[in-house]
């Protein structure tokens, strides 16, 4: 369905290759500058790769017509931002922008204000709501499309426990009814209990791919992120302590 | 009701724009000298002067909405200083006749060189610091070739006419200038209305807009054009006028409009209002010359936008 083929993209990603199988939640992971969000974009077709391409159903994304993209992927940029002062509801309504959609426009908002509880803020200035809030408007706005790929860059990012929960369970939620949805991750503990799938980048260049248990091995981790991890699991809920193994990330453990 | 105040408001600077001046009567036209003069001399500078404030409006909310950047006017992308510079030049190698279709293409050629040059500074995808910062070179390079040109006036009586001509007036134009300056508003303005979702999605950060499926190059185009012809359109018949593209937007914003659809049109209203009461209050004092539009608008306007910068910006307007 979804392929990435030799993604080279000059100081950022070098031969970066996988494969989602199906359908899923995808976790992105990666220290910072591993090279999560170039790879984001360059899936959403807006960032041009040296070489290689991101294919979907064996169509090569950035070649697809501006308005095909737009059907196809929904996309939440690391740092989104509104410029006035306008209400909750004109972002989401303005986010729908250019779609066909099977309900009716004012319908589709209410659906994804009810989906991340924002029916109390719709009339508010997405300026006057804290970032958390903020966070979760924009995420709503970019998931309220119900596009087949999903991109968001650190959906859980600036967001309390409830809500990173809540949002995760969301995603999963989505995934299972067959939407394809990538995340770029810090929380390795969400992304070990919510995500089907795993690829964990360093220094630009794909360190492993595949199942949580997989790619989340000690080897993996000291070698991403420096770091040694004690894991819990219980109750469907999986914990994580991490500790340092060495003084600078770069150096090798 | 923020449409029927306005109406009030513009019918009542008409009325009272064509029932007064210095001709020693006031009220309706009764000879056919009074009728002559509301019809033929006050009746065409009010529209001109309303079409260069719908203008003016328009290009101001367009390019700070666009850029992002509460700070934009239409003088900033340089557009302005291209027109005036080419009819400046015009002037001086004598090509100009005073009303023929020489005096739009001439303008909107500088105009258009400068939006081209601006494309050509900003780059394929133009971000809007660098629309900004090229947009400041060009304007302050037309600004030092006008100032040159003024330099080598032939004559005193060229340099103080031409002087007077960048400061701006709708003063001694008739209904041949409209007729030259309606048919740009109109298309320039039906440009932007059929690029308004492109405008309004300026809402979003960069990113967040080149995923929701604009060709973006083409629209971005469509839409300087058309600022580009509005503001040429107002170079050449008023000749340069500061502050209301700048005024008109925030004026709106601070009575609670801030989405940007609506943000346009109530821009160009509040331009066209601006403009009117501007040079009522021109043709008004009593001065042996009569002043320049452009004086006039920045002094009233300067003082204006601090006093409406200390209330509280409005809230949304959903």
């Amino acid at each position: 369905m979804l392929e990435v083929s030799a993604l080279s993209v000059s100081g950022r990603l070098e031969n970066v290759s996988w494969a989602a199988n199906g359908g899923g939640l995808i976790g992105i992971l990666g220290a910072n500058g591993a090279g999560k969000s170039t790879l984001l974009q360059c899936m959403t077709g807006q960032l041009q790769a040296d070489s290689g391409n991101c294919w979907w159903q064996q169509q090569p994304i950035a070649d697809m017509p501006v308005q095909a993209r737009r059907q196809l992927i929904s996309y939440l940029p690391q740092h989104p931002s509104v410029s006035a002062p306008v209400s909750v509801n004109h972002v989401l309504t303005t986010g729908l922008v250019n779609l066909q959609l099977p309900v009716s426009l004012d319908e589709r908002v209410r659906q994804v204000a009810r989906e991340f509880n924002l029916t109390g803020l719709l009339s508010r200035p997405i300026t006057q709501l804290s970032g958390g809030e903020q966070r979760r408007v924009h995420l709503a706005r970019s998931l309220s499309s119900e596009s087949p790929l999903a991109l968001c860059d650190e959906p859980v990012a600036g967001l309390d426990l409830y809500y990173q929960l809540r949002v995760m369970e969301l995603l999963k939620q989505r995934s299972d009814n067959g939407q394809l949805i990538c995340i770029a991750l810090h929380d390795l503990a969400l992304a070990a209990r919510y995500c089907d799938q795993l690829v964990l980048l360093h220094q630009g260049r794909l360190l492993a791919s595949g199942q949580p248990m997989q790619v989340l091995t000690p080897e993996n981790l000291r070698r991403a992120y420096g770091i040694k991890a004690q894991w819990w699991c219980e109750d469907g809920g999986v914990a994580m302590l991490p500790t340092l193994c060495k003084e600078n990330p770069d150096d090798e453990c | 009701m923020k449409f029927f105040i306005t109406s009030i408001l513009l019918l009542l600077v008409a009325v009272i724009y064509l029932g007064t001046g210095h001709s020693g009567w006031q009220g309706w036209p009764t000879s056919a000298l009074q009728q002559d003069i509301v019809f033929q001399i006050r009746l065409p500078r009010l529209l001109l002067a309303m079409a260069n404030g719908v203008a003016l409006g328009l290009a101001g909310a367009t390019l700070q909405i666009i850029l992002r950047n509460p700070l934009a006017e239409p003088g900033i992308t340089g557009v302005a200083g291209g027109a005036a510079l080419a009819t400046v030049l015009a002037m001086y190698t004598g090509w100009l006749l005073p009303v023929s279709w020489w005096l739009p293409l001439v303008g909107m050629s500088g105009g258009a060189v400068s939006l081209a040059l601006l494309w050509l500074i900003a780059g394929a995808n133009p971000s809007g610091t660098r629309l900004i910062l090229g947009g400041v070179a060009i304007a302050s390079f037309s600004g030092a070739l006008i100032a040159l040109v003024l330099n080598l006036a032939p004559n005193p009586f060229a340099f103080q006419e031409w002087s007077l001509w960048l400061m701006g007036s709708v003063a001694n134009r008739g209904w041949s200038h409209l007729a030259l300056m309606a048919p740009c508003v109109l298309v320039g303005a039906l440009l932007l209305f059929s690029q308004r979702q492109f405008i309004t999605a300026h809402i979003f950060d960069p990113a967040t807009l080149r995923s929701l499926g604009f060709n973006a190059r083409r629209a971005s185009l469509l839409v300087l054009f058309a600022v580009t012809l509005l503001v040429s359109a107002s170079v050449i018949t008023a000749g340069v006028v500061s502050f209301i593209g700048l005024l008109a937007p925030h004026a709106v914003r601070l009575i609670g409009i801030q989405r940007p659809y609506p943000l346009l049109v109530w821009s160009a209203v509040a331009g066209a209002l601006l403009m009117a009461v501007i040079d009522l209050v021109i043709r008004l004092i009593p001065t042996a010359v009569e002043l320049q539009l452009g004086v006039v608008a920045a002094f009233l306007g300067a003082p204006l936008l601090v006093i409406l910068l200390r209330r509280p910006y409005g809230d949304s307007d959903a």
